[in-house]
């Protein structure tokens, strides 16, 4: 029972690599107690563990590194978790971050920074499990998407850029040109074709919903009535047209539920 | 007379190439964005056909393909598609037409009483049978384009109300024929006649598809009324559990000596069993206040804890995390009714089993939407097609998720179910805006 949260292809995929892990708690005894829980949860993968007594002794000795998994106790003196964990948010984009707490009140504010989960005290092993088994399906996303080549190569007559994914709001295609739509507003344009484009870019990020568009998902904000409305002030709605509805509302499905 | 089967000639070709237009934008994407040039160029091709009609004359070899060709070119310039896919389709929807014209006559000529289709030469019962017919092709169109698209994306309202519009206009057309053809005195001409049965058509359809539409606005809001009369019932139910549990909370501290003291005591005699086994009661028990302040919203965290004392009772797992937005523009009475049910079933499927009873809830943002996740173990066997319920109040359980997918469409959200190793997942996704709809609540 105790091993079930072991997923054989997880452990394959995490096998290989190494964790760095962050327990940041006032109380000397929970730190104890995450780490004898971390050394079931993930007795098949190499890892390394950071301990901290203190919101700003982690944010001091962590300068210079980078974690995939940190814990954080909610109720510290000075810094609290909360204020801990979006310090180390900028230094860790794609760490997820626990946070550890007494009361469900405070986690209201936490999922303000991406990527975080939390477990609430007192520390069960069954808890434990759960937030483990969670933990270890999103590192390997994570690592998989690390892994993915994440910028587009722009070349056209007159630029030549890099654009990160994530500052991708959509694509869309004029005559033969493809203009690409940014986050800050701004757009370049270049030549190319939706074909080699969607090859270039992949399915997990990006969805066609239309001849004449490709949306990042992780812009879209809702799909209403053949309309997908966009995160941001820049833009607002995308339309939908009717061959790609399915593929559309499979990929938000996925989105919302996976 | 020459005059009026002009007339005549424009409706039905209009008719004919508007039911066609429909057909391809059911198919292919239009090409071009401003809606008036797809009628300007269909209006063109009617022009030109009326100039080839009327210079060459109906029926002739050359003059036939010309106009085929053009009604080609004409589509391929509105639609954007492959030439072939769009030629392919034109032929097959010409040769539907050619049934239902056929399908049509023979109708008609069984009618009115006369074996041969003579009385097509007249120009009023032509206008009156190319409508038929067109209809006829349109909307075996439309049935099998919905059909082979999703079966069970077909909205029954849409079909029964195609059905009604249909069955009164034929009626209708029937009914103004035989009085048409009975009367023999030359009063009413062929042209009053015909546009007195297209305005019938035009007057009874619009007034059909009005009076339907009312009634099953009515009647949706309605069952919208009378789901959240009820709900407001469940949730006076649950705000006193709220308080209930509030009074409980103020005795905690007293109750803490008492813990902190039983666990010393055993500790200190060495029983670390019954120790852990007493600290876990104690654990499930504060899982209760967890609960009950898990959201901002005290219906819902009254709703969770109710549930929850529901659960214990049955021995059943709850592992419940729970993030609601601060402000958002779900209505908490429909969100009472999404989770009321939901978790009633839940529990219900839960009972059926002897051990490994549980559910996990989990309530997050996503996108725009609030995501309700239910998980619970059941019973494979017991649970028949369809998720029909098994109990005996079959109309209960049934009803449930109903009423689920009800609240969900009214907003236009996400409702799916889904099974698998006995594992029952119910994912629910509502969009919402960060308004604030329950300040009453």
């Amino acid at each position: 029972m105790k091993q079930l949260y072991k997923d054989k292809n997880d452990s394959a995929l995490l096998g290989g690599s190494y964790l760095r892990i962050a327990i940041c708690d006032d109380e000397r005894k929970q730190i104890d107690i995450i780490k004898g829980y971390l050394s079931d949860a993930f007795s098949d993968i190499n890892y390394s563990v950071l301990e901290a007594q203190s919101g700003e002794e982690l944010i001091e000795i962590s300068k210079n590194e980078k974690f995939d998994l940190i814990f954080l106790d909610i109720e510290m003196k000075v810094l609290n978790g909360i204020e801990t964990g979006n310090v180390m948010r900028e230094n860790n984009p794609d760490a997820i971050i626990a946070f550890v707490t007494g009361f469900k009140d405070y986690a209201l504010q936490a999922y303000k920074i991406r990527a975080f989960d939390y477990i609430i005290k007192p520390l069960t092993q069954k808890k434990f499990d759960a937030f483990a088994r969670d933990a270890r399906k999103r590192l390997v996303e994570i690592r998989f998407r690390k892994e993915k080549n994440s910028k587009l190569l722009v070349k056209s007559r007159s630029v030549t850029a890099e654009v990160p994914f994530n500052e991708i709001v959509y694509f869309e295609k004029s005559g033969h040109q493809i203009i690409v739509h940014m986050t800050n507003g701004e757009n370049v344009a270049y030549y190319d074709s939706f074909k080699e484009l969607k090859k270039t870019v992949g399915e997990e990020m990006f969805v066609q919903c239309h001849q004449g568009y490709i949306v990042s998902l992780d812009q879209v904000a809702s799909y209403r009535d053949k309309v997908i409305s966009l995160r941001g002030e820049f833009y607002h709605d995308i339309p939908v047209s009717k061959a790609y509805i399915k593929p559309v509302k499979a990929a938000i499905e996925r989105r919302l539920f996976d | 007379m020459l005059n009026f089967s002009i007339y005549t000639e424009i409706i039905l070709y209009l008719f004919e190439y508007i039911v066609l237009y429909y057909v391809f934008s059911n198919i292919f994407e239009r090409r071009l964005k401003k809606e008036y040039l797809n009628y300007v160029l269909i209006i063109g091709l009617i022009a030109i056909n009326l100039f080839i009609d009327h210079s060459v004359g109906l029926i002739s070899g050359p003059a036939m393909f010309i106009k085929m060709a053009l009604v080609f070119l004409t589509y391929y310039l509105i639609f954007n598609g492959v030439v072939i896919r769009i030629i392919v389709l034109a032929i097959v929807c010409f040769i539907a037409m050619g049934v239902s014209d056929y399908l049509a006559a023979i109708g008609l000529s069984s009618v009115i009483g006369t074996d041969n289709f003579s009385f097509i030469q007249d120009s009023g019962s032509r206008l009156v049978f190319g409508i038929i017919s067109k209809l006829i092709f349109l909307v075996t169109a439309h049935l099998l384009m919905t059909r082979f698209r999703d079966v069970r994306s077909m909205d029954p309202r849409k079909l029964y109300r195609i059905i009604l519009v249909l069955l009164i206009n034929i009626a209708f057309i029937v009914l103004a024929g035989e009085i048409y053809f009975k009367q023999t005195s030359a009063l009413v001409n062929d042209l009053y006649f015909a546009i007195g049965v297209l305005l019938g058509i035009v007057l009874i359809t619009l007034l059909v598809v009005k009076m339907t539409e009312s009634i099953i606005t009515y009647s949706m809001r309605e069952r919208d009324w009378q789901l959240q009369e009820e709900e407001y019932r469940r949730q006076i139910f649950y705000l006193n559990h709220i308080e209930d549990i509030n009074d409980q909370m103020k005795s905690i501290r007293h109750d803490f000596n008492h813990h902190i003291g039983c666990i010393y005591g055993m500790l200190e005699q060495g029983k670390i069993e019954p120790a852990k086994d007493y600290v876990a009661d104690v654990v499930e028990n504060a899982n209760l206040f967890n609960i009950a302040s898990s959201t901002e919203y005290p219906g819902i965290s009254g709703l969770l804890s109710s549930k929850y004392n529901v659960m214990i009772e049955h021995d059943i797992e709850f592992n419940c995390k729970v993030d609601l937005p601060e402000v958002m523009s779900i209505k908490i009475i429909d969100l009472s009714i999404v989770l009321g049910n939901a978790l009633d079933n839940a529990i219900e499927a839960c009972m059926d089993l002897h051990d490994q009873k549980s559910i996990d809830l989990n309530i997050y943002t996503e996108m725009d939407y609030v995501v309700i996740k239910i998980k619970n173990s059941f019973n494979e066997q017991r649970i028949k097609e369809n998720y029909r319920t098994t109990k005996d109040d079959a109309k209960n359980h049934g009803y449930g998720l109903k009423n689920i997918k009800f609240v969900v469409e009214k907003y236009d959200g996400i409702f799916k179910i889904n099974s698998k190793n006995g594992e029952f997942l119910l994912n629910v996704a509502i969009p919402y805006e960060t308004i604030n709809v329950n300040e009453n609540m």
